[in-house]
């Protein structure tokens, strides 16, 4: 059954039993009360008869009155008596010499006290005298008064309570549950808003009341800060899918046009009728082909590899023992493509991963050598490492697409230098892992400056 | 001779196509520029065909189709791309046919072929030294005599006249000649190659573990 159901029904069930209890008891303690008190008047004013009327009789009796006088003179004194509630009945010496309500009293009282009688429909309160004086022991008075009224009085005043009850009860039982079901609607609410995120709605929130605190209030905060994480995560976890996906595609491409040389020229060569020189063409093609694929796929490995691990060994690195990492290839790499290599060093100290930011500036010296550049400038500043040359430069256009993997501003001119465009991809990776961001400035025909800026960091 | 314009910026992989070509027997025109190419078109040069790369330096492959489609020149594209979509733009946009690198050469030229024969530049007579294969009329003839010859064995001939210079493997000769329901020996092969080249006195060599070879100066 549903907890609002059951939370439900259980107060109504607990209100009711409550109420009806309270209530019950209640209503039988005043009836009882009221039927006590009318009893108590009816027996003060048998008393009160019987008091008086012994007074009269022995102020009036005479010693000397024969007994059918005596008799004859307590049934004409207790004729005063007649006005009243109650109904009684005189007995004079066993005999009954006064009776107007039809009964036979003794008969009923059986020896007790006072009595309530149930006859036909009515409720008669019985109740006999008690001898208290010599004149008192010859006669006896019976009181009965007819509690029917009081009874019924009693029985509309339950009957009253009940519907009272009754209509409180359905009142309240509907209140409970709307109240009930009101507080516990957002639970449904919650719980559509689970499925919906479960089958992708990645964006659902429940709305929720930043006032309110109780408990639904906090579940639904709770619930949309889940989902918060839930949908970034699965953002994040997705654009590295798609980035991965991407690459791979890039490298398929890549890789594919090496292969159909080297199948080609293979096939060539076990097919095709070839004069010598064809012949040697066809091997020298393989050669470079195979060379090719495999510069590609080293530098694709290493693009791969940073992208998976994040253990980075960070360590206080001085620029001067940044710039003694790379001189010596960069130096070799310069002469060969005859282009003057300068450091402009300064006191910084950084937090690097020596080799990996070494390989970094290599990668963009070797750009600044393939864009024909003469002169090369690499300085290290506090904030900043800058790789500057006169060389080719980069098209405005294109400035932000340089970084992509894979793409050549000059597809032939990159071809003859062995270049397989991942050079500043690679480059970017490093500086993010080290909380730098990559800057390109270019200028068409005069020269391009590349700059690792390190974010600002308190230290 | 038929030529071909190939556009294609990979070195390698022009180079290959013209050295393949020549040796079948082609006059493959490379060109390495997509503009270049574009120029050559509407200049007017004559061409039979055109092998295009799809993915030029700093210009769509597919933008060259609408020029040689206004000159009537058939075109195929080769591209490293496979998706669907780059298929059926290329076909759409005018191409006649539509191939993925890698590429078996064979697989190539049985396309160019077919291209020109559809295009109407399909060789009717085919010459190599003192042989004329006429392929309407289906006879073969020797320094001007008619040469007697089986159906199978004038399929054969040709093909081998067509692929010249190109090895063709025993099972790709039956599939093509003898259709790929065939259920016999490869021997079948070797018996109607000997009888070929007694008839013809061509030059059809065996080519080690790779098949037989009908050779002659491109």
């Amino acid at each position: 059954m549903k907890i609002r159901l059951r939370l439900a029904l259980l107060s109504i069930l607990l209100l009711s039993i409550s109420l009806l209890a309270c209530g019950g008891l209640l209503l039988h303690t005043t009836a009882e009360s009221i039927i006590a008190a009318v009893e108590e008047s009816a027996l003060a004013e048998l008393d009160m008869l019987t008091t008086s009327y012994d007074r009269v009789f022995a102020d009036v009796v005479n010693p000397n009155y024969g007994a059918a006088a005596r008799r004859s003179l307590a049934e004409h004194l207790f004729r005063q008596y007649l006005s009243g509630t109650s109904r009684f009945v005189l007995v004079y010496q066993g005999e009954t010499l006064f009776n107007t309500c039809g009964l036979d009293v003794k008969k009923l009282l059986d020896g007790a006290g006072q009595r309530t009688v149930r006859l036909g429909e009515r409720r008669l309160f019985l109740a006999a005298s008690e001898a208290n004086s010599a004149w008192g022991q010859e006669r006896e008075i019976y009181l009965v008064r007819d509690m029917t009224g009081t009874y019924d009085r009693v029985r509309s005043m339950a009957v009253r309570f009940a519907a009272g009850c009754m209509a409180a009860l359905l009142l309240s039982a509907g209140f409970i549950s709307l109240c009930t079901f009101r507080a516990l609607r957002p639970l449904k609410l919650l719980q559509r808003s689970a499925v919906a995120i479960a089958d992708g709605a990645y964006d659902r929130r429940v709305p929720c009341n930043a006032r309110s605190h109780d408990e639904i209030a906090e579940l639904a905060k709770s619930f949309n800060r889940m989902a918060e994480t839930v949908e970034t995560h699965i953002r994040e976890v997705s654009a590295v899918a798609e980035e991965r996906k991407m690459l791979l595609g890039a490298l398929t491409h890549e890789i594919k046009t090496p292969m159909t040389a080297i199948i080609g020229y293979a096939e060539a060569l076990q097919r095709v009728r070839l004069d010598e020189r064809q012949r040697a063409e066809a091997i020298d093609y393989i050669h470079t082909e195979g060379l090719r694929l495999e510069r590609l796929t080293q530098k694709m490995l290493k693009f791969m590899i940073l992208s998976d691990s994040e253990a980075l060994q960070l360590t206080k690195t001085t620029a001067a023992a940044l710039q003694s990492a790379v001189e010596q290839p960069a130096r070799a790499r310069a002469s060969q493509w005859g282009a003057a290599l300068r450091f402009d060093v300064s006191d910084a100290v950084y937090q690097l991963d020596c080799d990996l930011m070494a390989s970094a500036l290599l990668n963009l010296i070797d750009n600044a050598c393939t864009a024909g550049a003469s002169r090369i400038c690499v300085r290290l500043t506090t904030d900043r490492l800058i790789v500057s040359d006169d060389g080719c430069g980069i098209p405005q256009t294109l400035i932000d697409r340089v970084s992509e993997p894979f793409f050549r501003v000059d597809k032939s001119r990159s071809r003859r230098s062995g270049n397989a465009g991942l050079g500043l991809a690679l480059v970017k990776r490093i500086a993010k892992l080290h909380h730098a961001v990559l800057l390109i400035e270019s200028d068409e025909g005069r020269g391009t400056a590349v700059s690792i800026v390190f974010e600002p960091r308190d230290i | 001779m038929r030529r071909i314009l190939i556009v294609e910026d990979e070195p390698a992989i022009n180079r290959l196509l013209v050295m393949n070509l020549s040796a079948a027997g082609y006059l493959p025109a490379p060109e390495y520029d997509g503009a270049e190419a574009c120029r050559r078109i509407q200049s007017g040069e004559p061409f039979d065909l055109a092998l295009l790369d799809v993915m030029l330096p700093g210009m769509d492959g597919f933008s060259l189709l609408p020029p040689l489609r206004k000159r009537g020149i058939p075109a195929i594209c080769l591209t490293a791309r496979g998706d669907i979509e780059s298929k059926v733009q290329g076909l759409r946009d005018g191409a006649e046919d539509y191939i993925v690198k890698p590429f078996e050469i064979l697989e190539l030229l049985v396309r160019i072929e077919k291209v020109l024969e559809r295009s109407g530049a399909a060789r009717a007579r085919i010459r190599i030294g003192a042989v004329e294969i006429c392929r309407e009329e289906r006879i073969v003839l020797r320094d001007g005599v008619p040469v007697s010859m089986t159906p199978i064995q004038f399929d054969l001939l040709s093909l081998l006249a067509i692929n010249r210079n190109i090895a063709l493997s025993r099972e790709q000769l039956l599939s093509a000649v003898w259709g790929s329901s065939f259920v016999g020996e490869s021997r079948t092969v070797d018996i109607h190659i000997s009888q070929l080249r007694r008839k013809t006195g061509l030059p059809i060599v065996s080519v080690p573990k790779v098949g037989y070879r009908l050779e002659a100066a491109p």
